[in-house]
């Protein structure tokens, strides 16, 4: 290279040097961690509890009724999600063709969700609830659920 | 213009260069296939081309950025840098596929142009986590298509060298912008930690190799500066120049070769005519020097091109004293006869 280009990469790269790391340690630290949870608690007005459906890692599911007998699947779910297009789906097979699952609703980023249930999958005893990217068609994660 | 290289054109070597290339990549998007459905059955066709081709373009930008100091280095690298072209065109092609899906596949299902929503539908300017880091991708494969469009010989006499150089220079800020888009994107959804390592691992070794070549050459050229006398610089011994090869140094902030051959020694500027070629990386080839990029020639005596070619460049003049070679770093006009050092 002549000198002028010779410096001119000289500066580029140490500059490069200096500052791709910063970026890259920031944006490290800047990824969504787990979000603190604040108990497990349901809220004693709308629904009571009949049964703890799972305890994960990633979430804890209840199966609760309110003053009208319908049955609500409820899901604290503990980490931030990181698939901004899953959506939950309710199945009687861990494994299976994705319409031999109920449709239950989109994931949200974090919180507690509440979706409605039949009484055909209350009485199913051992359910299977599947997280999955209707769009990158990519199953996300299925978790055993304990309906009576 | 070249005797023994035919320059610019699919001569043996670059065919079977190409073919190596392409075997390489279909065995890449082989395996990544295999290992990925093994690991995500149910991914689709889409998230796949969407996957395979980032990585692998990411992997060849590596590979394309870390030959240049590899060859100051080490010699033996040399036929990559020769090569680097097709695989720069190659890597360019790769990502291009995967910016047409990606955009296709998150984009054009909207009612505005897919390239405006590209833009517009993540308006999280603010955030670092959720920043739209689509538009890094989106720069970095603009400078990549500038490059591979005028990565032809015909740009290159268009637009003058210097032009050329300084627009194909900007291949290290698509690399940084790259860098941004994969911290930004994929590490923040996925949060993978293999992914990280790896990205912070190819970055080291980039930035590693380009600043360490660096500085090694600031380093060499002060010391040889300081031992000048009756203005021929020392700059190495005899030894260390292989028969029909060039030691390249750096004096007054020139780059200079010095070429050994038939018992002589002859110094010329180490930049191509053609292309600023590293003269110096190249070797002896039927009485000239012969650059390692695209076979242009010049005799050492006087840095011309041997007729009916016009190219020249600067000559100096070199001294051997005792096994050590030193070097005056006042230039000669391009194309000026000096006589070379006999070797006693």
């Amino acid at each position: 290279m002549i000198l002028r280009f010779r410096k001119r990469h000289r500066a580029m790269w140490l500059l490069i040097g200096v500052l791709l790391p910063i970026a890259f340690v920031t944006a490290l630290l800047a990824r969504p961690g787990e979000i603190e949870t604040t108990g497990t608690q349901l809220n004693p007005l709308s629904t009571q509890v009949l049964k703890e459906a799972a305890t994960t890692p990633a979430l804890d599911a209840w199966v609760t009724k309110d003053d009208l007998n319908n049955y609500y699947l409820e899901i604290d779910y503990k980490e931030t999600a990181r698939h901004p297009l899953a959506t939950f789906y309710l199945g009687p097979k861990e494994e299976g063709k994705l319409d031999t699952y109920r449709l239950l609703g989109k994931v949200e980023a974090q919180g507690r969700q509440r979706f409605t249930l039949d009484s055909l999958a209350v009485a199913g005893g051992r359910q299977y609830l599947l997280q999955y990217d209707p769009i990158r068609k990519e199953k996300i994660a299925t978790t055993a659920l304990t309906m009576q | 213009m070249s005797v023994e290289y035919s320059p610019v054109l699919w001569n043996r070597q670059k065919k079977r260069y190409d073919l190596a290339l392409l075997g390489f990549v279909a065995l890449y998007f082989i395996l990544f296939a295999g290992f990925h459905l093994w690991l995500h059955p149910s991914t689709s066709p889409e998230s796949l081309i969407i996957r395979s081709t980032a990585t692998l373009a990411f992997l060849l930008l590596h590979v394309i950025l870390v030959i240049g100091p590899l060859c100051r280095l080490n010699a033996a690298f040399l036929p990559l840098l020769y090569n680097r072209r097709h695989l720069g065109v190659s890597m360019f092609i790769i990502a291009l596929v995967h910016a047409i899906v990606s955009l296709i596949q998150f984009h054009a299902l909207g009612d505005v142009s897919p390239l405006v929503a590209l833009f517009t539908s993540n308006p999280n300017y603010d955030s670092i986590s959720q920043f739209p880091f689509q538009i890094f991708g989106f720069f970095a494969l603009l400078i990549l298509f500038l490059m591979a469009a005028t990565s032809h010989d015909f740009w290159l006499e268009n637009l003058s060298p210097r032009v050329w150089k300084a627009l194909h220079m900007m291949v290290y800020v698509a690399y940084a912008l790259i860098v941004l888009h994969v911290a930004l994107g994929v590490l923040q959804q996925e949060g993978v930690p293999l992914g990280a390592t790896l990205l912070g691992v190819g970055m080291l070794v980039v930035v590693g190799l380009h600043v360490t070549v660096g500085l090694k050459t600031d380093t060499n050229e002060s010391k040889a500066i300081g031992n000048a006398k009756e203005g021929f610089v020392p700059v190495c011994s005899l030894e260390e120049i292989a028969e029909n090869r060039a030691k390249v140094v750096i004096l007054a902030g020139e780059n200079i070769a010095i070429f050994k051959y038939d018992g002589k020694l002859s110094a010329v500027h180490n930049v191509c005519k053609h292309q600023n070629g590293p003269l110096g990386e190249g070797k002896i080839v039927d009485g000239c020097i012969t650059c390692p990029w695209h076979g242009y020639q010049y005799l050492p005596e006087n840095g011309q091109s041997p007729p009916p070619f016009t190219e020249k460049v600067k000559t100096y003049d070199v001294r051997v004293d005792g096994g050590t070679v030193y070097v005056n770093p006042k230039p000669h006009p391009e194309g000026t006869k000096r006589p070379p050092a006999v070797i006693a």
